[in-house]
């Protein structure tokens, strides 16, 4: 008779989920599902709004990356007010970005997966959280937290407050940016660098005497989409789409975002309300692809930066695909290089401090659609409106999300790798929480709901008879 | 409620101390608080009755959870004591909230339960502080 093991609630994600392992016969394991098991709706209780109040609802999906939910919103107001951004107002929003994915990375990196990086897979739960990593490693920690602190700080700075700011608006922002607050984000980066090369040590120091595991964590083929600038380069507040195949090689170039309906459609499985993205012209569920920082490196061409673009030579260390998962936690730390040398070119822009900042604010055309690479991956801004402004359907297409086909994939592989039914460890149990948090999962954005952390892995048989469950309490 | 509390304090121009508000705790207020005396937290409260007002003392105790949405005022202490070896006092006060519904402003019982706040915060920050009860 087929069993099923249950991990639930994955802990240090954001959101609420399960995994189920499901056994055959043999007492093998024949899948592994990912679930999430959050619903609350904001595509639908966003119908009947109007439009320049989306930014300000649709940030208070996550209180992890508003600022991504922001931006990518005002960017499909921006399309509805059919004005141009002025310039100066394009430099500030990607300048609050690049806070945005500093913290966001910092956060994921050093207090998210750090404990099962210094710590190991096999600690105890007691000890392999965030309260171990600071007693353990104080260093770790306390370099993480200041690294979050000044993108947080940048955020604040930027646009006057570090959670639910209201700065960007349809058309522009509604604050320049002064001189001295200028000054004061420069004098911060260089000890944001010296934290991101520390942690670069760790990571490389990980994957130089980890390296079966390394390679073997999470790798499948698959599709990789997300954001280039026009030259191909790495982008992550504007560009087009790029689309490349599991071999690296580009299917779809310089795709304008508003016709992302046009390549990627989403597919429901009744056991988990996140919808699961898929390539069209590949079908369900062999189009299946990836997003966020392993993604963006595998698609790029190079990055812009001089320090970033060393740093992804590295990363590839002459591949053109790294499929291994695991590589996603190296990737953002290349993400957060190129966002703090991206921020210092922005604020060393003589026009950065411009108070030419607003444009256009009447709605002239009934549809909206803002793209950005928020730091787990690309997340789409859909809206309709009618006449007056007023909101008639939303669609959001979150980086989780574009993550769900994957994410099952990577679970179902370490399943069939590290669990053994017959004596269930609690190590192994781990290993599919690790590759979960690979992806840095906010499930809070994917279905739009309300953000805890645990997780649950039941093991079922194949009758549908619970025989096994595992879980912890978040707190 | 602890954003009134907190700019009332600082409208109040209490000396010796720094007013911070937020929408939510985060982990960098674990290093930010290090070095000072006392972290007092301010915060609206669900499950007590609408202005009613409770002061509590604060362990430094931090949760499995502790990473991002969920950081309670222990929490931090917590983090920051782990961090750095030791951490500030801690008080938290809790006002009863009476509407939480979208709207601009507080409502009259839950202000002035505000005001109240605000002004023993200050004669407790100026003539009383070390003294067990805060708010009489």
């Amino acid at each position: 008779m087929d069993k099923t093991i249950l991990v639930n609630p994955v802990t240090r994600i954001e959101g609420h989920a399960k995994i189920t392992v499901h056994l055959d016969d043999n007492q093998e394991v024949a899948d592994a599902r990912f679930h999430v098991v959050e619903f609350r709706g904001f595509e639908k209780f966003c119908e009947g709004r109007f439009f320049v109040e989306m930014p300000q609802i649709t940030s208070r999906v996550c209180g992890i990356c508003p600022v991504s939910h922001l931006l990518a919103s005002v960017k499909a107001c921006d399309m509805i007010v059919g004005g141009q951004v002025p310039r100066t107002a394009h430099m500030l929003r990607e300048l609050m970005h690049m806070g945005q994915i500093i913290q966001s990375h910092a956060l994921s990196f050093f207090h998210l997966s750090a404990p099962d990086l210094l710590l190991g897979y096999d600690a105890s739960p007691a000890v392999r959280n965030i309260v171990g990593l600071i007693q353990e490693k104080p260093d770790v920690a306390v370099k993480g937290v200041r690294l979050r602190k000044i993108g947080q700080e940048i955020i604040k700075i930027v646009g006057g407050r570090k959670i639910h700011a209201d700065f960007p608006v349809p058309g522009g922002v509604n604050k320049a940016l002064a001189p001295n607050e200028r000054d004061q984000i420069l004098a911060m980066l260089p000890e944001a660098m010296d934290h991101v090369k520390f942690a670069l040590g760790l990571i490389e120091e990980y994957h130089r005497t980890h390296q079966e595991e390394v390679e073997f964590f999470g790798k499948f083929p698959s599709y990789y989409v997300g954001l280039v600038k026009s030259d191909g380069a790495l982008e992550l507040y504007d560009g087009k789409l790029r689309f490349v195949d599991p071999n690296g090689a580009v299917i779809h170039d310089q795709v304008p975002t508003n016709k992302y309906l046009d390549y990627i459609g989403e597919a429901v499985e009744p056991w988990s309300y996140m919808k699961f993205p898929f390539l069209l012209e590949k079908g369900y569920p062999d189009g299946m692809y990836r997003v966020g920082p392993l993604a963006r490196l595998n698609l790029c061409e190079r990055v812009s930066t001089p320090q970033a673009n060393q740093m992804l030579q590295q990363w590839r260390g002459g591949k053109r695909i790294q499929e291994s998962s695991f590589y996603y936690h190296w990737a953002r730390l290349v993400e957060i290089t190129y966002a703090i040398e991206r921020a210092q070119q922005l604020l060393e822009d003589p026009e950065i401090t411009s108070t030419d900042i607003v444009g256009s604010y009447t709605p002239v055309n009934e549809e909206g659609i803002g793209v950005i690479e928020a730091p787990r991956g690309t997340l789409i801004h859909h809206y309709w409106v009618d006449r007056n402004g007023r909101v008639k359907k939303v669609n959001l297409i979150v980086s989780t999300g574009h993550n769900n086909l994957a994410m099952n994939a990577g679970v179902k592989q370490i399943a069939r790798k590290y669990v053994n039914t017959r004596d269930l460890k609690e190590g192994m149990l781990n290993r599919l929480e690790a590759l979960i948090r690979c992806y840095d999962p906010c499930l809070s954005c994917a279905t739009h709901a309300i953000g805890k952390m645990p997780i649950v892995v039941d093991v079922y048989d194949r009758a549908g008879k619970l025989i096994k469950r595992l879980e912890r309490s978040s707190g | 409620m602890g954003w009134f509390v907190i700019e009332r304090l600082r409208d109040l121009r209490v000396w010796g101390i720094e007013c911070v508000t937020a929408h939510q705790l985060e982990i960098e207020f674990a290093d930010a608080v290090q070095g000072y005396d006392w972290v007092i937290f301010v915060d609206a409260a669900v499950d007590t009755q609408p202005g009613q007002v409770t002061v509590r003392e604060l362990a430094p105790n931090v949760g499995l959870h502790a990473v991002s949405h969920f950081l309670t005022p222990e929490d931090v202490l917590g983090m920051c004591l782990a961090m750095h070896g030791k951490a500030p006092k801690g008080i938290l006060i809790s006002i009863g909230g009476a509407d939480f519904d979208f709207g601009e402003g507080l409502t009259e019982v839950t202000q002035q339960a505000g005001e109240k706040v605000a002004l023993a915060l200050r004669n407790w920050l100026q003539h009383g502080k070390g003294r067990k009860s805060l708010i009489g």
